[in-house]
């Protein structure tokens, strides 16, 4: 034991903890001991004046560090943490005895010779803990005031406006990779569910973002790479030259006298090179893509330079980098539509020209259109169809997710057909209806009862000939054949394809279908691994617009809670890594879920990013120098609890086999502290003993091994898989176990002495049973 | 005055000692300073003289060698052990896993109880330093030429010699790429054998293959790896306290980055990752054991 004092308050919960353990004689047994510099036993400590009473005494006796025996840290932890603090005790040199939930109140049928001695490991456990950990500190990080949105969607104006209106001198810089911004939705002339045009929904918006002068939009930009922290990042953005300075008027005489006509690669758009992408669009002036600039350079007479009446073309811009310093980032790069593979044949997509994706075909139906919103047929430009089908939930299981857009947005693409086309008949093929507004269901209802469409709920089979499209339909009694001019396919929405590229610049994950991956998906939506980046809308999965402005909002809250701070205080949990051990052999880097490891190659060590740390220490675990170490939850505290209680008397105080959990804090340790909160006389094994750790991911097979030498049965308890509150913790755990386990079997030593189980808070009596089963199991094993 | 050395040998292949006259012609400067008393293979002297300093070569496998070690402590005033088997039982040590009857079972099938080989087997193999003091320890399977001159040179002040703390990765010139990027991924989901592989210059758990490099002490200079083959960690366990472990440090690293189920298909794992230091860990000197397993002395 080292110099340090330490003070013991024991808390007899009226009589909850006291009329099962002994708590005067605790008292008089650790009075005794010289590194205890005072004990104070209360009748309940969460009672106002008993906590005053705290105060009083911790003045008076100036302790290095306490510990509080009663109920479970879970409750009061945070609290007497402050307390301390505020008595100058480091928040770190607070310890915690659990002998209400996991002793008196679980164990109630022992002895209480028994409860006492288990009771006063609990407090030497502590002590121990508290002597091996390291006072706690926290680092204060300035916040540059500017943000930088990325992708200038629906969700990145919402974002920079909600932000704008709260914090007026915060610079909001929108990135946006196309030559206007709003998204391609923008060019959809009729949109559900007010049948406006979209451009028009949305103008109050982005006439409010171009005249605010500290939003600055980069047109034509992509950011090509990121580096810092929360509060500093450095974004390298590229800009695409527009070839039109920002002279432009607007006035279109270039265009007009431009000979070049250009069809997009969709086949929707037709327009000359040198163009405006849509009448409104902002940035308000005209533009070449890259596509047309050889041509413009080489080929052409250039009559647009000629007319332009305000000098603003100017065809030898080049490629723009810029640096741009921000302290917060929001991701809203949206997503884009599953486009079927050729090869895949998805109802003769790609094969028959007259098959086009719903996205085409709304962007056919919109006045600056190739043909001026008429719908034509793409196999005869003079032709317009008698008959078109439409085809919902396209590859849905392919995809595996509902996209959420296409049914509603099927609908009103299906009005205009109507409107347009009085005559034509329309089919509807659909699976299911997705309808989550309550404008919805009624919006697709009206759609159903209009003159000449019918809803037919069926997969067709489409087949191709060079005169229409044939499509069977599987219907009662038979197969309905019929004739098909033109077939749109509804198909969902995917990542973007720029995401996995932005993924690695900002070193974010993804879930598996490959969208952005939230941070925590129930209750912090729009944040990610690092505390100063959000992603929102679609890059993080199909959403509808209202859903996107609702994270643009989200994301603009948390993002003005942050500047109004100023600066942002992040608690260290981790120690540095300790140069003259490690050697940047890259374990940390590929275990942290939270990207916050990097090697510094010029000094062949890794290095922790604190802004990203969340303290689980899996990597403390990975580390096969143990360079690193925790601060709370340190080697030498887990590995002094390992002794102490592997060496206890306790174990051998009879013949069955004893047993030590490792619980993390998020479900493991919860659940065993529920079994005595129950109060329906739960128990489990008195030969059971609980290490917290902060996740299973913290449990070293080294520490495992350690146990092993001293307990008959070993077991991990963490979070349901994919529930974990670290992400992965218990992935890493339960392959660490099974690892073990392989290495215990090839030593011939039974592998089922360890476990590894996954608990919910909620399930008490599985925890009972599975301490039942695993007892019964070494029973077995040591008959 | 030279420094009288023994060179002793217990249970081990020799080759420390191969490695001990590897030192071509810098054995001229060595011979300067010492002077050989007892050397098995080079000398015809029958008995260890009392000495200053001992080279002791080989674990504590057998009766003779733990009453031979105890004996050479007496003799020497200075003891080194050299080579993995001496500071970490070695490849002797793997035989922990099963009781002595079932060793010389599969050794001389014989019948349990029928050996009359010349010495006892202990039941379990232990490293020099857990049966006497040691002085200093070179590991390594064998340890360099250079690290006995480095001893010579600096004796009797053992603790001038600074020993690297990094592990081997620092020595090894192949090149990460996927364990240096962030993203949770295995950087092979295949798991291979060294023959396997092709000869590039990626590091090799990125080719699939068990490197026991990042749990093993650095100091050999990576020859293993710069010829393609993998780390087995001769050299033992890096320095910080809680990181003797050496297999279940590797466990625990390899876990969150190769697939787990197809290491375990592949690899004998218990051999792989304690194949130089298992008698270090009394840890797996457990409790209590199953029918068949190892019994504690």
């Amino acid at each position: 034991m080292t110099e340090e004092k330490y003070g013991i308050f024991i808390c007899k919960c009226r009589g909850e903890v006291s009329n099962y353990i002994p708590v005067e004689e605790i008292e008089n047994k650790f009075k005794s001991n010289e590194h205890i510099k005072f004990t104070y036993v209360s009748e309940s400590l969460c009672d106002a004046v008993e906590r005053q009473k705290i105060n009083s005494i911790l003045e008076k006796n100036n302790p290095n560090g306490i510990v509080l025996a009663g109920c479970s840290p879970r409750y009061y932890q945070e609290y007497f943490r402050e307390v301390a603090s505020k008595n100058n005790i480091n928040a770190g040199k607070v310890g915690f005895a659990n002998i209400r939930e996991q002793i008196a109140w679980v164990h109630k049928k022992e002895s209480k010779e028994y409860l006492q001695t288990k009771a006063e490991l609990a407090i030497d456990v502590s002590l121990n803990s508290l002597e091996n950990t390291d006072n706690f500190v926290a680092t204060r990080l300035e916040i540059i005031d500017d943000v930088t949105i990325i992708g200038g969607g629906v969700g990145g104006i919402q974002t920079a406006l909600s932000i704008s209106r709260a914090r007026t001198n915060t610079r909001i810089h929108v990135i946006e990779k196309k030559s206007f911004i709003g998204g391609e939705q923008l060019k959809y002339s009729k949109a559900f569910p007010r049948d406006e045009c979209s451009a028009c929904a949305i103008a109050p918006l982005i006439s409010e973002l171009s005249i605010n002068p500290n939003i600055i939009i980069h047109d034509k930009t992509e950011v090509i790479d990121s580096v810092g922290r929360v509060g500093d990042y450095r974004l390298t953005t590229r800009k695409m030259p527009r070839y039109v300075t920002k002279d432009c008027i607007s006035c279109g005489k270039c265009s007009d006298v431009c000979i070049k006509t250009v069809l997009s690669t969709d086949g929707t758009e037709l327009h000359k090179a040198i163009y405006l992408p849509f009448k409104g669009s902002i940035p308000f002036y005209y533009n070449i893509d890259e596509i047309s600039i050889d041509f413009c350079k080489d080929e052409c007479d250039k009559p647009c330079i000629d007319v332009c009446p305000a000098n603003a073309i100017d065809l030898e811009m080049e490629v723009q980098e810029e640096i741009i310093n921000s302290g917060i980032v929001v991701l809203a790069t949206g997503a884009r539509v599953h486009q079927p593979e050729q090869d895949d044949n998805i109802f003769g997509y790609g094969e028959c020209k007259d098959v086009l994706t719903l996205h085409q075909f709304e962007k056919l139906l919109a006045v600056n259109s190739r043909w001026k919103g008429d719908i034509r047929l793409f196999s005869d430009e003079n032709k317009q169809p008698e008959s078109i089908a439409f085809i919902l939930c396209v590859e849905r299981s392919t995809l595996g997710y509902c996209s959420k857009y296409c049914c509603s947005s099927s609908a009103a693409a299906i009005r205009q057909s109507v409107e347009k086309l009085p005559n034509t008949k329309i089919y509807v093929f659909y699976q299911d209806q997705y309808s989550d507004s309550k404008f919805a269901d009624d919006y697709i209802k009206q759609t159903k009862k209009l003159p000449n469409v019918q809803w037919i709920r069926a997969t067709p089979r489409t087949f191709s000939n060079g005169n229409g499209i044939n499509v069977h339909v599987p219907v009662s009694g038979g197969i309905l054949e019929l004739k098909i001019d033109m077939l749109v396919l509804a198909t969902g929405l995917q990542p973007h394809e720029n995401t996995p590229l932005l993924r690695h610049i900002f070193g974010l994950d993804a879930s598996k279908d490959g969208f952005f991956s939230e941070f925590d998906l129930l209750f912090s939506p729009v944040s990610t691994n690092d505390i100063g980046k959000f992603v929102i809308g679609t890059a993080s999965g199909p959403k509808t617009i209202p859903e996107t402005t609702i994270s643009a909002y989200a994301a603009g809250s948390k993002i003005v809670n942050i500047l109004n701070k100023m600066t942002l205080e992040i608690p260290i949990s981790i120690t540095h890594v300790k140069e003259e051990l490690c050697s940047a052999c890259g374990i940390c880097v590929k275990t942290c879920t939270y990207h916050a490891n990097t090697v510094n190659l010029e000094k062949g060590v890794a290095e922790v990013d604190i802004t990203r740390c969340r303290g689980c220490g899996n990597c403390v675990t990975a580390c096969p120098a143990k360079a690193r170490d925790l601060i709370e939850f340190s080697d030498k505290a887990i590995n002094g609890a390992i002794d102490l209680l592997g060496k206890s008397p306790l174990n051998s105080r009879n013949e069955d086999p004893n047993m030590l959990a490792f619980l993390c804090n998020g479900c493991g340790y919860s659940t065993a502290d529920n079994v005595g909160l129950s109060g329906a006389g739960m128990t489990y094994s008195p030969n059971l003993s609980i290490i917290r750790v902060p996740c299973s991911g913290r449990v070293d097979a080294r520490q495992m091994l350690h146990a092993l030498s001293y307990f008959d049965g070993v077991m991990i308890g963490g979070c349901k898989l994919h529930s974990c509150q670290y992400s992965v913790g218990n992935f890493d755990a339960q392959k660490r176990v099974f690892l073990l386990q392989g290495a215990l079997e090839a030593a011939n030593i039974n592998p089922n002495r360890l476990k590894m189980e996954y608990y919910s808070p909620t399930e008490t009596e599985i925890f009972c049973d599975s301490i039942d089963e695993f007892e019964k199991e070494l029973k077995e094993e040591f008959k | 005055m030279r420094i009288k050395v023994a060179y002793c040998i217990l249970t081990s292949c020799t080759g420390c000692k191969i490695s001990f006259l590897d030192m071509h012609e810098k054995i001229l400067d060595v011979l300067e300073k010492i002077d050989i008393v007892y050397s098995q293979m080079i000398q015809d002297h029958r008995e260890v003289p009392e000495c200053d300093l001992i080279f002791v070569e080989g674990s504590i496998s057998t009766d003779e060698d733990y009453k031979e070690a105890l004996e050479l402590r007496k003799k020497a005033k200075y003891l080194v052990a050299v080579g993995a088997c001496a500071c970490f039982g070695g490849i002797p040590a793997m035989r922990n896993f099963y009781s002595t009857d079932e060793i010389l079972d599969s050794t001389y099938s014989q019948k349990k109880g029928r050996y009359t080989g010349p010495n006892e087997l202990l039941p379990k193999v232990k490293s020099l330093s857990s049966v006497i003091d040691v002085d200093f320890e070179i590991p390594g399977c064998p340890p360099l030429p250079e690290n006995f001159i480095e001893v010579i040179d600096n004796y009797p002040n053992f603790d001038n010699i600074k020993l690297p703390t990094k592990t081997l990765c620092v020595e090894c010139d192949l090149k990460k790429e996927k364990l240096l990027s962030p993203i949770r991924e295995f950087t092979s989901l295949k798991i291979n054998d060294p023959y396997e592989v092709d000869d590039t210059d990626m590091c090799f758990l990125e080719r699939g293959v068990l490197c026991m490099g990042i749990a093993t002490r650095s100091g050999c200079g990576g020859r293993c790896v710069g010829m393609q083959v993998p780390c087995r960690g001769c050299f033992g366990p890096p320095p910080q306290e809680g990181s003797e472990d050496q297999g279940a440090g590797m466990i625990s690293a390899v876990a969150s980055i190769l697939p787990t189920g197809r290491l375990i298909a592949k690899e004998d794992i218990l051999g792989l990752v304690y194949r130089y230091s298992l008698s270090m860990i009394t840890n797996l000197q457990i409790k209590r054991t199953n029918e068949g397993g190892n019994k504690d002395e």
